[in-house]
Protein backbone atom coordinates (compact mmCIF):
# COMPACT_ATOMS: atom_id res chain seq x y z
CA UNK A 1 0.00 0.00 0.00
CA UNK A 2 1.44 3.57 -0.82
CA UNK A 3 2.27 5.69 2.10
CA UNK A 4 3.51 8.86 2.89
CA UNK A 5 5.30 10.29 5.82
CA UNK A 6 2.66 12.75 7.86
CA UNK A 7 4.35 14.97 10.37
CA UNK A 8 2.12 17.19 12.90
CA UNK A 9 3.88 20.19 14.43
CA UNK A 10 2.74 22.33 17.46
CA UNK A 11 4.79 25.62 18.42
CA UNK A 12 5.77 24.11 21.43
CA UNK A 13 6.54 20.39 20.18
CA UNK A 14 5.56 17.65 17.92
CA UNK A 15 2.37 16.10 18.54
CA UNK A 16 2.38 12.89 15.92
CA UNK A 17 4.86 11.64 13.45
CA UNK A 18 4.64 8.43 11.39
CA UNK A 19 3.73 7.15 7.82
CA UNK A 20 0.03 7.42 6.89
CA UNK A 21 -2.66 6.17 3.87
CA UNK A 22 -4.84 9.27 4.54
CA UNK A 23 -4.88 12.77 5.85
CA UNK A 24 -8.27 14.45 6.33
CA UNK A 25 -8.56 18.38 7.05
CA UNK A 26 -10.52 21.53 6.21
CA UNK A 27 -8.77 24.40 4.67
CA UNK A 28 -10.24 28.11 4.13
CA UNK A 29 -11.21 27.30 0.93
CA UNK A 30 -13.26 23.83 1.49
CA UNK A 31 -12.23 20.06 3.03
CA UNK A 32 -9.25 18.45 1.17
CA UNK A 33 -8.11 14.40 1.23
CA UNK A 34 -4.86 13.54 0.96
CA UNK A 35 -3.59 10.38 -0.07
CA UNK A 36 -0.02 9.45 -1.50
CA UNK A 37 1.08 10.96 -4.26
CA UNK A 38 -1.15 14.65 -3.95
CA UNK A 39 0.15 17.10 -6.01
CA UNK A 40 2.32 19.45 -3.93
CA UNK A 41 0.11 21.82 -1.95
CA UNK A 42 0.25 24.52 0.67
CA UNK A 43 -3.03 25.50 2.16
CA UNK A 44 -4.25 27.72 5.31
CA UNK A 45 -6.40 25.78 7.46
CA UNK A 46 -9.61 26.95 9.10
CA UNK A 47 -8.56 28.66 12.08
CA UNK A 48 -10.19 25.89 14.64
CA UNK A 49 -10.11 22.49 12.15
CA UNK A 50 -10.95 18.89 12.79
CA UNK A 51 -7.46 16.76 11.01
CA UNK A 52 -7.71 12.90 11.02
CA UNK A 53 -4.78 10.78 9.68
CA UNK A 54 -5.04 7.46 9.10
CA UNK A 55 -2.07 5.42 10.29
CA UNK A 56 -0.54 2.57 7.55
CA UNK A 57 -1.35 0.21 10.85
CA UNK A 58 -4.83 0.64 10.59
CA UNK A 59 -5.39 3.10 13.57
CA UNK A 60 -6.74 6.19 13.03
CA UNK A 61 -6.11 9.61 14.77
CA UNK A 62 -7.92 12.62 14.81
CA UNK A 63 -6.67 15.91 16.52
CA UNK A 64 -8.05 19.79 17.51
CA UNK A 65 -6.10 21.80 15.36
CA UNK A 66 -6.16 25.77 15.83
CA UNK A 67 -4.27 28.51 13.39
CA UNK A 68 -2.67 25.39 11.26
CA UNK A 69 -0.95 25.30 8.14
CA UNK A 70 -0.67 22.11 5.45
CA UNK A 71 1.73 21.45 3.56
CA UNK A 72 1.94 18.89 0.99
CA UNK A 73 4.25 17.18 -1.59
CA UNK A 74 3.58 13.60 -3.17
CA UNK A 75 5.86 12.00 -0.12
CA UNK A 76 5.04 14.09 3.00
CA UNK A 77 2.17 15.69 4.69
CA UNK A 78 3.40 18.29 7.27
CA UNK A 79 0.40 20.24 9.92
CA UNK A 80 1.99 23.48 11.44
CA UNK A 81 -0.55 24.72 14.01
CA UNK A 82 -0.06 27.11 16.71
CA UNK A 83 -1.93 24.95 18.92
CA UNK A 84 -3.14 21.11 18.49
CA UNK A 85 -4.50 18.30 20.83
CA UNK A 86 -4.64 15.09 20.02
CA UNK A 87 -8.34 13.41 20.53
CA UNK A 88 -7.39 11.48 23.31
CA UNK A 89 -6.10 14.64 25.46
CA UNK A 90 -8.31 16.46 25.12
CA UNK A 91 -10.87 16.86 28.43
CA UNK A 92 -13.79 16.53 27.53
CA UNK A 93 -15.82 18.20 30.53
CA UNK A 94 -13.30 21.21 30.15
CA UNK A 95 -14.33 22.04 26.85
CA UNK A 96 -18.03 21.61 27.15
CA UNK A 97 -17.66 24.05 30.31
CA UNK A 98 -15.75 26.76 27.94
CA UNK A 99 -18.29 26.06 25.31
CA UNK A 100 -21.36 27.03 27.86
CA UNK A 101 -19.48 29.88 29.34
CA UNK A 102 -18.06 31.73 25.72
CA UNK A 103 -20.57 33.99 25.10
CA UNK A 104 -21.49 33.80 21.31
CA UNK A 105 -21.74 37.51 21.33
CA UNK A 106 -18.56 39.51 21.31
CA UNK A 107 -15.75 38.18 18.40
CA UNK A 108 -13.21 36.74 21.35
CA UNK A 109 -16.14 35.08 22.70
CA UNK A 110 -17.22 33.47 19.61
CA UNK A 111 -13.50 32.45 18.66
CA UNK A 112 -13.61 30.55 22.52
CA UNK A 113 -16.64 28.42 21.47
CA UNK A 114 -15.52 27.78 17.85
CA UNK A 115 -11.91 26.45 19.71
CA UNK A 116 -13.98 24.73 22.63
CA UNK A 117 -16.05 23.35 19.75
CA UNK A 118 -13.34 21.53 17.75
CA UNK A 119 -12.08 20.39 20.30
CA UNK A 120 -15.52 18.23 21.09
CA UNK A 121 -15.56 17.45 17.38
CA UNK A 122 -12.45 16.02 17.59
CA UNK A 123 -12.50 13.65 20.95
CA UNK A 124 -15.68 11.85 19.26
CA UNK A 125 -18.29 14.07 22.09
CA UNK A 126 -20.24 16.46 20.01
CA UNK A 127 -23.63 16.27 19.93
CA UNK B 1 34.35 37.46 75.48
CA UNK B 2 31.56 35.35 76.18
CA UNK B 3 29.05 38.22 74.11
CA UNK B 4 31.65 37.66 70.89
CA UNK B 5 31.25 33.86 70.39
CA UNK B 6 27.61 34.23 71.23
CA UNK B 7 27.63 37.05 68.28
CA UNK B 8 30.23 35.06 66.26
CA UNK B 9 27.18 31.85 66.44
CA UNK B 10 24.58 33.60 65.68
CA UNK B 11 26.23 34.63 62.29
CA UNK B 12 27.19 30.48 61.98
CA UNK B 13 23.55 29.69 61.99
CA UNK B 14 22.39 32.71 59.73
CA UNK B 15 24.86 31.93 57.14
CA UNK B 16 24.17 28.32 57.27
CA UNK B 17 20.14 29.18 56.59
CA UNK B 18 21.14 31.38 53.52
CA UNK B 19 23.12 28.27 52.27
CA UNK B 20 20.02 26.58 52.36
CA UNK B 21 18.61 28.67 50.31
CA UNK B 22 21.44 29.48 47.94
CA UNK B 23 21.64 25.79 47.36
CA UNK B 24 18.27 25.19 46.66
CA UNK B 25 17.72 28.15 43.93
CA UNK B 26 20.96 26.56 42.66
CA UNK B 27 19.11 23.39 42.20
CA UNK B 28 16.28 24.38 41.08
CA UNK B 29 17.94 26.57 38.48
CA UNK B 30 19.92 23.61 37.32
CA UNK B 31 16.86 21.76 36.58
CA UNK B 32 14.98 24.47 34.91
CA UNK B 33 18.40 24.91 32.62
CA UNK B 34 17.09 21.18 31.61
CA UNK B 35 13.68 21.66 31.26
CA UNK B 36 14.07 24.98 29.10
CA UNK B 37 16.76 23.24 26.57
CA UNK B 38 13.94 20.85 26.01
CA UNK B 39 11.55 22.90 24.99
CA UNK B 40 13.60 24.66 22.65
CA UNK B 41 14.37 21.79 20.91
CA UNK B 42 10.81 20.53 21.06
CA UNK B 43 10.29 23.96 19.54
CA UNK B 44 13.16 23.32 16.82
CA UNK B 45 10.69 21.22 14.42
CA UNK B 46 8.49 24.00 13.71
CA UNK B 47 10.47 26.47 13.81
CA UNK B 48 11.74 24.36 10.47
CA UNK B 49 8.55 23.70 8.83
CA UNK B 50 7.64 27.29 9.23
CA UNK B 51 10.94 28.49 7.33
CA UNK B 52 10.53 25.92 4.66
CA UNK B 53 6.69 26.93 3.61
CA UNK B 54 8.09 30.42 3.83
CA UNK B 55 10.63 29.42 1.52
CA UNK B 56 8.33 27.83 -1.06
CA UNK B 57 6.10 31.03 -0.63
CA UNK B 58 8.41 33.60 -1.19
CA UNK B 59 9.07 31.70 -4.31
CA UNK B 60 5.53 32.58 -5.48
CA UNK B 61 4.94 35.34 -4.02
CA UNK B 62 4.95 39.04 -5.31
CA UNK B 63 7.08 39.73 -1.74
CA UNK B 64 5.43 42.92 -1.68
CA UNK B 65 4.23 42.60 1.89
CA UNK B 66 4.46 45.53 4.39
CA UNK B 67 6.47 42.92 6.89
CA UNK B 68 9.09 42.88 4.19
CA UNK B 69 10.13 46.10 2.77
CA UNK B 70 11.96 48.34 4.13
CA UNK B 71 9.47 51.95 5.38
CA UNK B 72 11.49 54.94 3.42
CA UNK B 73 11.71 57.22 6.51
CA UNK B 74 11.65 55.26 10.00
CA UNK B 75 10.60 57.34 12.49
CA UNK B 76 9.57 55.03 15.20
CA UNK B 77 11.69 51.72 16.19
CA UNK B 78 10.04 49.32 18.74
CA UNK B 79 12.46 47.98 21.09
CA UNK B 80 11.50 44.51 22.96
CA UNK B 81 13.73 44.00 25.92
CA UNK B 82 13.29 40.36 27.50
CA UNK B 83 14.89 40.63 30.95
CA UNK B 84 13.75 38.26 34.03
CA UNK B 85 10.99 38.75 36.82
CA UNK B 86 13.30 37.73 39.63
CA UNK B 87 16.61 38.67 40.54
CA UNK B 88 19.40 36.42 42.06
CA UNK B 89 20.55 35.66 39.04
CA UNK B 90 24.17 37.75 38.30
CA UNK B 91 24.68 40.21 35.56
CA UNK B 92 22.13 38.84 33.54
CA UNK B 93 19.27 41.85 33.50
CA UNK B 94 22.27 44.26 33.42
CA UNK B 95 23.93 42.64 30.11
CA UNK B 96 20.41 42.97 28.54
CA UNK B 97 19.42 46.60 29.87
CA UNK B 98 23.21 47.79 28.71
CA UNK B 99 22.62 46.00 25.40
CA UNK B 100 19.41 47.39 24.76
CA UNK B 101 20.68 51.11 26.00
CA UNK B 102 23.15 50.34 22.94
CA UNK B 103 20.87 49.69 20.71
CA UNK B 104 18.10 52.80 21.42
CA UNK B 105 21.73 55.09 21.32
CA UNK B 106 22.26 53.93 18.03
CA UNK B 107 18.27 54.28 17.10
CA UNK B 108 18.85 57.94 18.28
CA UNK B 109 21.58 58.24 15.62
CA UNK B 110 19.80 56.74 12.97
CA UNK B 111 17.03 59.72 13.63
CA UNK B 112 14.90 56.86 14.87
CA UNK B 113 12.97 56.95 18.27
CA UNK B 114 12.75 54.31 20.30
CA UNK B 115 9.80 52.83 21.92
CA UNK B 116 10.16 50.48 24.59
CA UNK B 117 8.44 47.32 25.33
CA UNK B 118 9.36 45.24 28.02
CA UNK B 119 8.89 41.75 29.46
CA UNK B 120 9.79 40.75 32.90
CA UNK B 121 9.29 42.39 36.37
CA UNK B 122 13.02 43.64 36.24
CA UNK B 123 13.12 45.77 33.26
CA UNK B 124 10.02 47.17 34.01
CA UNK B 125 11.21 48.47 37.42
CA UNK B 126 14.08 49.32 35.56
CA UNK B 127 12.86 51.70 33.39
CA UNK B 128 10.72 53.16 35.72
CA UNK B 129 12.90 54.01 38.00
CA UNK B 130 14.64 55.76 35.68
CA UNK B 131 11.20 57.74 34.25
CA UNK B 132 11.79 56.46 31.09
CA UNK B 133 8.28 55.97 29.33
CA UNK B 134 7.88 52.43 28.45
CA UNK B 135 4.71 51.31 26.11
CA UNK B 136 3.83 48.14 27.27
CA UNK B 137 5.11 45.24 29.17
CA UNK B 138 4.06 41.70 29.94
CA UNK B 139 5.77 40.43 33.38
CA UNK B 140 4.54 36.86 35.24
CA UNK B 141 6.63 34.12 32.49
CA UNK B 142 9.72 34.69 31.76
CA UNK B 143 10.94 31.55 33.12
CA UNK B 144 8.62 29.67 32.00
CA UNK B 145 6.90 31.17 28.91
CA UNK B 146 4.43 29.56 26.57
CA UNK B 147 3.30 30.43 23.30
CA UNK B 148 0.29 32.25 24.13
CA UNK B 149 2.87 35.01 25.85
CA UNK B 150 4.49 34.82 22.64
CA UNK B 151 1.91 35.69 20.69
CA UNK B 152 -0.05 38.10 22.69
CA UNK B 153 3.20 40.11 22.52
CA UNK B 154 4.02 39.31 19.18
CA UNK B 155 0.45 40.53 18.24
CA UNK B 156 0.50 43.46 19.88
CA UNK B 157 4.01 44.24 18.02
CA UNK B 158 3.00 43.64 14.79
CA UNK B 159 -0.04 45.55 14.87
CA UNK B 160 1.84 48.63 15.86
CA UNK B 161 4.44 48.06 13.17
CA UNK B 162 1.22 47.59 10.40
CA UNK B 163 -0.27 50.25 11.43
CA UNK B 164 3.07 52.47 10.87
CA UNK B 165 4.12 55.61 12.46
CA UNK B 166 1.11 57.91 12.35
CA UNK B 167 1.43 62.11 10.69
CA UNK B 168 1.63 63.39 14.46
CA UNK B 169 4.07 60.56 15.57
CA UNK B 170 2.94 59.40 18.66
CA UNK B 171 1.30 55.93 17.81
CA UNK B 172 2.79 52.90 15.61
CA UNK B 173 6.38 52.41 14.72
CA UNK B 174 8.45 51.19 11.38
CA UNK B 175 10.67 48.73 12.51
CA UNK B 176 10.85 45.84 15.31
CA UNK B 177 13.70 45.34 17.50
CA UNK B 178 14.47 42.44 19.93
CA UNK B 179 16.79 42.65 22.79
CA UNK B 180 17.30 38.83 23.96
CA UNK B 181 20.04 36.56 25.78
CA UNK B 182 21.15 34.17 23.46
CA UNK B 183 22.11 31.04 25.30
CA UNK B 184 25.11 29.65 23.42
CA UNK B 185 26.20 27.02 26.26
CA UNK B 186 26.03 26.34 30.16
CA UNK B 187 28.99 28.92 30.54
CA UNK B 188 28.30 31.73 27.74
CA UNK B 189 25.30 33.57 27.07
CA UNK B 190 25.44 36.85 24.85
CA UNK B 191 22.80 39.40 24.96
CA UNK B 192 21.72 39.78 21.46
CA UNK B 193 19.49 42.79 19.63
CA UNK B 194 17.91 41.43 16.51
CA UNK B 195 15.92 43.19 13.82
CA UNK B 196 12.17 41.33 13.95
CA UNK B 197 10.44 43.40 11.20
CA UNK B 198 10.82 44.36 8.42
CA UNK B 199 11.53 40.68 8.38
CA UNK B 200 14.32 38.87 6.96
CA UNK B 201 13.30 35.68 6.09
CA UNK B 202 16.36 33.40 6.81
CA UNK B 203 16.21 30.92 3.39
CA UNK B 204 17.21 27.51 3.71
CA UNK B 205 20.96 26.60 2.23
CA UNK B 206 22.23 29.34 -0.30
CA UNK B 207 19.31 32.06 -0.61
CA UNK B 208 19.99 34.41 2.20
CA UNK B 209 18.21 36.18 4.39
CA UNK B 210 18.70 39.95 2.56
CA UNK B 211 16.47 42.79 2.84
CA UNK B 212 14.02 44.96 0.14
CA UNK B 213 15.60 44.96 -3.80
CA UNK B 214 18.15 42.11 -2.64
CA UNK B 215 15.59 39.42 -1.96
CA UNK B 216 14.35 39.75 -5.54
CA UNK B 217 17.73 38.99 -7.28
CA UNK B 218 18.50 36.21 -4.86
CA UNK B 219 15.03 34.96 -5.40
CA UNK B 220 15.57 35.19 -9.03
CA UNK B 221 18.88 33.11 -8.91
CA UNK B 222 17.40 30.40 -6.49
CA UNK B 223 14.64 30.04 -9.28
CA UNK B 224 17.04 29.63 -12.31
CA UNK B 225 19.58 27.18 -9.90
CA UNK B 226 16.74 24.92 -8.51
CA UNK B 227 13.41 25.94 -10.15
CA UNK B 228 14.15 22.39 -12.77
CA UNK B 229 13.46 20.33 -9.98
CA UNK B 230 11.70 21.56 -7.28
CA UNK B 231 7.99 20.64 -7.04
CA UNK B 232 5.48 23.62 -8.50
CA UNK B 233 2.75 23.88 -5.59
CA UNK B 234 -0.60 24.59 -5.76
CA UNK B 235 -1.77 26.96 -3.29
CA UNK B 236 -5.24 27.86 -1.25
CA UNK B 237 -5.50 30.23 -0.90
CA UNK B 238 -3.53 32.66 -3.06
CA UNK B 239 -0.39 32.69 -2.02
CA UNK B 240 -0.56 36.49 -0.82
CA UNK B 241 -3.12 35.82 1.35
CA UNK B 242 -0.90 32.83 2.63
CA UNK B 243 1.83 35.10 3.01
CA UNK B 244 -0.13 37.43 5.42
CA UNK B 245 -1.14 34.90 7.82
CA UNK B 246 2.08 32.95 7.86
CA UNK B 247 4.18 36.05 8.45
CA UNK B 248 2.70 37.07 11.75
CA UNK B 249 2.71 33.59 12.67
CA UNK B 250 6.46 33.15 11.66
CA UNK B 251 7.14 36.43 13.52
CA UNK B 252 5.28 34.44 16.90
CA UNK B 253 7.71 31.12 16.26
CA UNK B 254 10.83 33.74 16.48
CA UNK B 255 9.77 35.35 19.46
CA UNK B 256 8.44 32.20 20.96
CA UNK B 257 12.21 30.41 20.16
CA UNK B 258 13.86 33.56 21.87
CA UNK B 259 12.02 33.98 25.25
CA UNK B 260 12.86 29.91 25.23
CA UNK B 261 16.16 30.96 25.03
CA UNK B 262 16.05 33.67 27.29
CA UNK B 263 14.50 31.83 29.68
CA UNK B 264 17.11 29.00 29.58
CA UNK B 265 20.06 31.78 29.69
CA UNK B 266 18.49 33.15 33.34
CA UNK B 267 18.28 29.73 34.69
CA UNK B 268 22.01 29.58 33.53
CA UNK B 269 22.69 32.43 35.03
CA UNK B 270 21.14 31.85 38.22
CA UNK B 271 22.80 28.61 38.30
CA UNK B 272 26.03 30.29 38.42
CA UNK B 273 24.70 33.26 40.60
CA UNK B 274 24.05 30.68 43.63
CA UNK B 275 26.64 28.29 43.12
CA UNK B 276 28.66 30.99 43.43
CA UNK B 277 26.48 32.19 46.59
CA UNK B 278 26.81 29.07 47.92
CA UNK B 279 30.48 28.86 48.16
CA UNK B 280 30.77 32.23 49.68
CA UNK B 281 28.48 30.93 52.30
CA UNK B 282 30.86 27.96 52.66
CA UNK B 283 33.77 30.15 52.91
CA UNK B 284 32.24 32.85 55.68
CA UNK B 285 31.16 29.40 57.68
CA UNK B 286 34.74 27.90 57.60
CA UNK B 287 36.13 31.40 58.63
CA UNK B 288 33.38 32.30 61.24
CA UNK B 289 34.11 28.72 63.00
CA UNK B 290 37.43 29.05 63.09
CA UNK B 291 37.13 32.50 65.23
CA UNK B 292 34.22 31.40 67.24
CA UNK B 293 36.94 28.29 68.64
CA UNK B 294 39.83 30.47 68.76
CA UNK B 295 37.63 32.77 70.92
CA UNK B 296 35.76 29.42 73.10
CA UNK B 297 39.66 28.96 73.47
CA UNK B 298 40.82 32.71 74.63
CA UNK B 299 37.56 32.57 77.05
CA UNK B 300 38.96 29.19 78.99
CA UNK B 301 42.42 30.12 78.92
CA UNK B 302 41.36 33.49 80.89
CA UNK B 303 38.96 31.81 83.33
CA UNK B 304 41.79 29.51 84.17
CA UNK B 305 44.34 31.76 84.94
CA UNK B 306 42.03 33.66 86.81
CA UNK B 307 41.16 30.55 88.89
CA UNK B 308 44.65 30.27 89.64
CA UNK B 309 45.52 33.64 90.13
CA UNK B 310 42.46 33.33 93.01
CA UNK B 311 43.82 30.22 94.67
CA UNK B 312 47.08 32.12 94.87
CA UNK B 313 45.55 34.99 96.23
CA UNK B 314 43.95 32.95 98.84
CA UNK B 315 46.88 30.98 99.53
CA UNK B 316 49.31 33.95 100.00
CA UNK B 317 46.39 35.67 102.54
CA UNK B 318 46.59 32.62 104.48
CA UNK B 319 50.35 32.22 104.74
CA UNK B 320 50.30 35.77 106.17
CA UNK B 321 48.00 35.23 108.92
Amino acid sequence: MAEMTVELVAVERRIWSGSASFVLARTTVGEIGVLPGHESTLAQLEDTAVVRVDGTDGTSTTLAVHGGFLSITPENVTVLAEYAELADEIDVSRARNALQRADATDPSGAAAAARANVRLKAAGASE
Amino acid sequence: MAAQIRVLRRRIRSTQSIKKITRAMELIATSRIMKARARVDAARPYAEQITAVLTELANNSALDHPLLVEREQPKRAAVLVVTSDRGQCGGYNVNVLKEAEQLQQLLREQGKQPVLFVIGRKGVSYYKFRRRAVEQSWTGFSEQPTYADAAEAARVLVEAFMEGTSEDGSQGVDELHLVYTQFKNMVTQVPQARRMAPLEVEYEADTVAAPGGEIEERREAAQQSTGAVKPLYEFEPSPDSLFDALLPKYIGARLFAALLEAAASESANRQRAMKAATDNANELIRTLTLEANQARQAQITQEISEIVGGADALVSAGSES
